[in-house]
């Protein structure tokens, strides 16, 4: 092949994925079923699994290791991400909408990074650092171990629970007597009780239908109990979350690219995935080095979490398995070890299922990411992206 | 400046060092001699921390360092050119560099260092940017000479640095470890299997048979005796 | 079938029961073991060659289902569905291994998982082997009515079991004993070592391979006819992973060890789940069973024997060149 046929071949993929992604910025695409749909919906949930794919790349790139846990990283990443949604309050802080709304995804997000975060660094101190010594078959064991650990505890941990919850939409808040009358939507009041079984239980009560105007007597209950206490159902909008999500994966991954090709600190994590013990003879604490990496790679996948459960709506203790999964196959599809292989591999992924699911099946779908996997694997096993195989003899 | 006293260190089962004591002085260049297997390389992995000894001393500054590991005594000044180079080769040549460097803060102490790095080794110079897995063998060695002497090393073991060079680079890089002691005071462990060249270079030297000392003296009367002559220099 | 009343555990019933699974278990990991152990292949996708053999027998049974339980027409399909259960799975074995053998380490595994998962969902999208629900295996040899014959149902199917496991064991054993066997342990010590004295890696590495996918096979027709229906829930990855669990537990290239280390899990698994140590322990089952496989594997990473080095498959030699 000549070099001008190659650099074009590779630049096709780019421009086209570079046209979606404006489209994606610009109007609204994805609602449709127009090719320009599907392929944004594949780039959003490329996106996503490209932001899983990160943090499966770098471990392994750093210490050989597929960890299977990282999905579960992503579940209690999202879980953290709800819970401060629901109860963390910051959608009522007094300030113009969409402001508290904005603000409450910022926190959901932050919380989600640092608890799958902090879970990754408790999960490579306590079971995977012992274990590093031991060989490849027993860390992978210890990985899903660790993987069916973290799902069964939140499936019977009280907080958590094993069923299906719905993604809390977001609530506009506002004083009783900023509501219009007639009223410009239907307004809700919170009441919280205590269950028979001693549990704190909230409810929606209505207080005003869209249209029909607020009792003085009610409003002036509300008024008396001051402060924003009624609230109308807001709702994310596919186009705001799927912008959102790919920004966000765009400042993750060139972050990321900064961070490991220009700092002290990649340079260290290359170094450490190429020759622990010579690292540690240039002064690495390589122990730290690949903590560092678990918890940014864990931070990336917290963030995929909550982006997941907005997107799709919902959150469980199972949320992580698929998506981890999937965003594994995209790492090896990538080139696993090569951080722009996960960006690679994710968006790949994402688009070729939804072109799939769009053209051929819907049934089919999940079974597409695993031929890929092995096609990929037999005719370039180190990924699209990865450097060539090397043996080392 | 390092003083080792009765070490012992095993691999496993396998007892590679059966209680070795030697010492080096603030200044010097010392020298490991001995044949394959003696236990060169194990002696200054045990030194720099990469293995635990089992038993013995190791003392750097007169405090004990044995079991520290290899990353703090990089911080106390010690730097290892270990067995094989093991240069990183997907990183550039100025990485590579800048990695000898990790535990100094600030961007123009490590420039400083880098570019007296480079006047030792011009050669590294016109390959800066390549990666180090680009570079021929005698390259990759200077890369991890002049990798370790970004540390700014107070003592500096090297590991068999003439392995697989050209004679006319063995003895320029031989010229460097001379001038390195000499200008940068820098004490040097040196293990070397051309036992002619390492005595030559060294003021002392130690013989080490199957993971023990047999023979220790100055290095010029270690080429005069006959045992070191027959053994290790090939006369007849 | 596979949980009970309360008042009938630890009864000859219960005990019966997890020999059974003991028995099936012992047979898949000895099959495994034969794969990773022996020939140093790291698959994670053993379960799927388990589904194809145990979907084989179950689908050759279905069409017999309107032959008498018992009958000699009966046997003759029970055994011919065992012939067809360890056909189907070693072509499986054959079509997987000859492309993916190639592979090494991580890469190798992570094609056999993709290969479990494939058969798996090829299975729920396939209406006649029963989709996503349960495929009915017909009752063959017996149909137990009443307790009673449950019990010597299950006792039947021990006695099969046992054989079965019997045979497994006895074929690797002579196998890995055998001039071919000494073959495939050298590519597992050094592949590029035995390549060079001219030993024909990828053959052994193949043959290997599809025996064991072969022997799944036949546990799956074990399990197919036992269970007399099943589900693709009943292959999915956990299963796989219980498998090199039991491997790994049991000392790779130990089969002795494999048998122990499956007589261990299954029954630690059952006794968690029979509640004799509280409700609660049995309540948080799975978070414990998690646990239990992270302490195994951070106080005995090398099996519960210890008597095989597990590193030296996959850990390569130290670059210091160590002395032979
Ligand atoms: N990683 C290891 N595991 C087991 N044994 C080892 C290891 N490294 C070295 N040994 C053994 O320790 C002994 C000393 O080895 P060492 O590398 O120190 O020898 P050396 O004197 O440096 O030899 P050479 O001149 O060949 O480099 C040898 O018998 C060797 O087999
Ligand atoms: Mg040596």
């Amino acid at each position: 092949m000549s070099p001008r046929l190659r650099l074009l071949l590779q630049a096709l993929p780019a421009l086209a994925l570079g046209y979606v992604v404006v489209r994606m910025l610009v109007g609204d695409v994805g609602g449709g079923t127009t090719l320009l749909d599907y392929l944004s919906i594949g780039v959003t949930q490329g996106a996503i699994y490209a932001f899983v794919a990160l943090g499966y790349t770098m471990v392994y790139g750093i210490i050989r290791l597929i960890n299977f846990a990282h999905g579960e990283f992503f579940m209690a990443g999202a879980f953290a991400g709800y819970f401060v949604l629901r109860d963390a309050g910051i959608e009522r802080w007094a300030l113009p909408q969409p402001w508290p709304v904005l603000l409450a995804y910022l926190a959901a997000l932050l919380a989600a990074a640092l608890v799958a975060g902090t879970l990754a660094l408790v999960a490579e101190a306590a079971c995977y650092r012992p274990i590093r010594k031991a060989g490849r078959v027993a860390a992978l064991l210890t990985a899903v171990g660790l993987s069916l650990l973290l799902q069964n505890l939140a499936r019977q941990w009280p907080a958590i629970g094993p069923t299906q919850r719905p993604w809390p939409a977001p609530r506009m808040w506002a004083a009783a007597d900023e509501v219009p009358s007639p009223a410009d939507a239907h307004y809700y009041e919170l009441k919280t009780f205590t269950s028979p079984t001693g549990e704190r239980v909230e409810r929606e009560k209505p207080v005003v239908f869209k249209g029909a105007t607020m009792t003085p007597a009610v409003r002036q209950r509300l008024a008396a109990e001051g402060g924003r206490n009624v609230f109308r159902k807001g709702e994310l909008s596919r186009t705001v979350v799927d912008r959102s999500i790919v920004l966000m994966l765009a400042a993750a991954a060139v972050g990321l690219w900064f961070l490991v090709q220009r700092t002290r600190t990649g340079k260290a994590m290359r170094a450490v995935s190429e020759d622990m013990a010579a690292a540690r003879l240039m002064g690495v604490n390589v122990d730290r080095v690949i903590a560092a990496t678990f918890f940014l790679g864990a931070f990336l996948a917290g963030l995929g979490g909550v982006a997941y459960c907005a997107k799709y709506g919902q959150v469980d203790p199972l949320t992580g398995f698929m998506p981890g999964l999937k965003a594994f196959i995209a790492a090896v599809l990538g080139g696993i070890g090569s951080i722009p292989g996960a960006v690679v591999g994710g968006l790949f992924l994402g688009v070729s299922e939804n072109l799939f699911a769009a053209e051929v099946s819907t049934e089919w779908k999940d079974v597409l990411a695993f031929v890929l996997l092995v096609v990929v694997l037999l005719l370039k096993p180190t990924g699209l992206m990865g450097r060539p195989y090397r043996e080392k003899v | 400046m390092l003083v080792v006293e009765d070490l012992v260190v095993a691999y496993g089962a396998v007892v590679a060092l059966h209680g070795v004591s030697l010492e080096a002085k603030q200044g010097e260049i010392v020298t490991l001699i001995g044949a394959n297997g003696a236990g060169k390389s194990t002696t200054l992995r045990a030194v720099s921390g990469m293995v635990a000894p089992r038993r013995g001393s190791v003392r750097l500054d007169g405090r004990e360092v044995g079991g520290v590991p290899a990353h703090r005594l990089v911080r106390r000044g010690l730097a290892h050119v270990p067995e094989g180079r093991r240069i990183f080769t997907g990183l550039s040549v100025r990485e590579n560099l800048e990695l000898g460097a990790y535990t100094v803060r600030g961007r123009a102490e490590v420039a400083a260092r880098l570019e007296r790095v480079l006047a030792l080794f011009p050669r590294l110079a016109e390959r800066i940017a390549q990666s180090g897995g680009t570079l021929s063998g005698g390259e990759q060695q200077m890369l991890a000479i002049g990798r370790a002497m970004m540390a700014r090393p107070r003592l500096l073991l090297l590991d068999e640095p003439s392995l697989g060079l050209a004679p006319l680079l063995v003895r320029e890089i031989f010229r460097e470890i001379a001038r390195i002691n000499r200008e940068e005071g820098t004490t040097i462990l040196l293990v070397e299997q051309n036992a002619h060249l390492a005595l030559s270079t060294a003021h002392r030297g130690y013989v080490l048979e199957t993971g023990r000392v047999a023979l220790a003296d100055a290095a010029p009367a270690l080429l005069e005796s006959p045992r070191v002559r027959a053994a290790y220099l090939g006369a007849t | 079938m596979w949980t009970l009343a309360a008042e009938f555990q630890f009864s000859w019933l219960w005990v019966a029961e997890v020999l059974v699974g003991v028995a099936l278990y012992a047979m898949l990991a000895a099959s495994l073991n034969l794969v990773t152990g022996f020939g140093g292949m790291f698959s994670l996708g053993h379960h799927g060659f388990f589904a194809v053999g145990a979907y084989a027998a179950g689908w050759m049974a279905s069409l017999a289902a309107s032959v008498e339980p018992g009958s000699a027409a009966g046997w003759a399909v029970f055994a011919a569905s065992a012939v067809f259960a360890v056909a189907a799975s070693a072509a499986a074995g054959l079509l997987v291994g000859l492309p993916c053998l190639r592979l090494r380490g991580d890469y190798l595994a992570i094609a056999t998982l993709a290969f479990g998962e494939i058969v798996r969902i090829v299975i729920q999208n396939t209406p006649a082997l029963g989709g996503s629900l349960e495929l009915n295996v017909p009752r063959l040899v017996m149909r137990p009515r009443g307790l009673a014959e449950v019990e010597s149902f299950r006792e039947l199917f021990l006695v099969v079991g046992v054989a079965a496991l019997a045979v497994v064991l006895v074929v690797i054993r002579n196998i890995v004993r055998s001039a071919h066997g000494r073959a495939v342990v050298s590519v597992r010590e050094d592949e590029i070592a035995s390549e060079l004295l001219g030993v024909p890696t990828t053959r052994y590495k193949v043959r290997a391979f599809v025996l064991g996918a072969a022997f799944a096979g036949l546990a799956g027709w074990y399990y197919a006819h036992y269970t007399g229906s099943i589900a693709p829930a009943n292959f999915d990855m956990l299963v796989g992973i219980k498998i090199l669990l039991i491997v790994v537990l049991g000392g790779l290239g130990s089969l002795t060890g494999t048998v122990l280390a499956a007589a261990v899990l299954v029954g630690l698994e059952r006794l968690l789940q029979s509640g004799v140590f509280g409700e609660d322990l049995k309540r948080w089952m799975q978070v414990e069973y998690a646990l239990i496989l992270i302490l195994v594997m951070l106080l005995r990473p090398h099996g519960l024997l210890g008597r095989f080095e597990l590193g030296d498959l996959f850990r390569r030699r130290a670059r210091g060149g160590r002395a032979a």
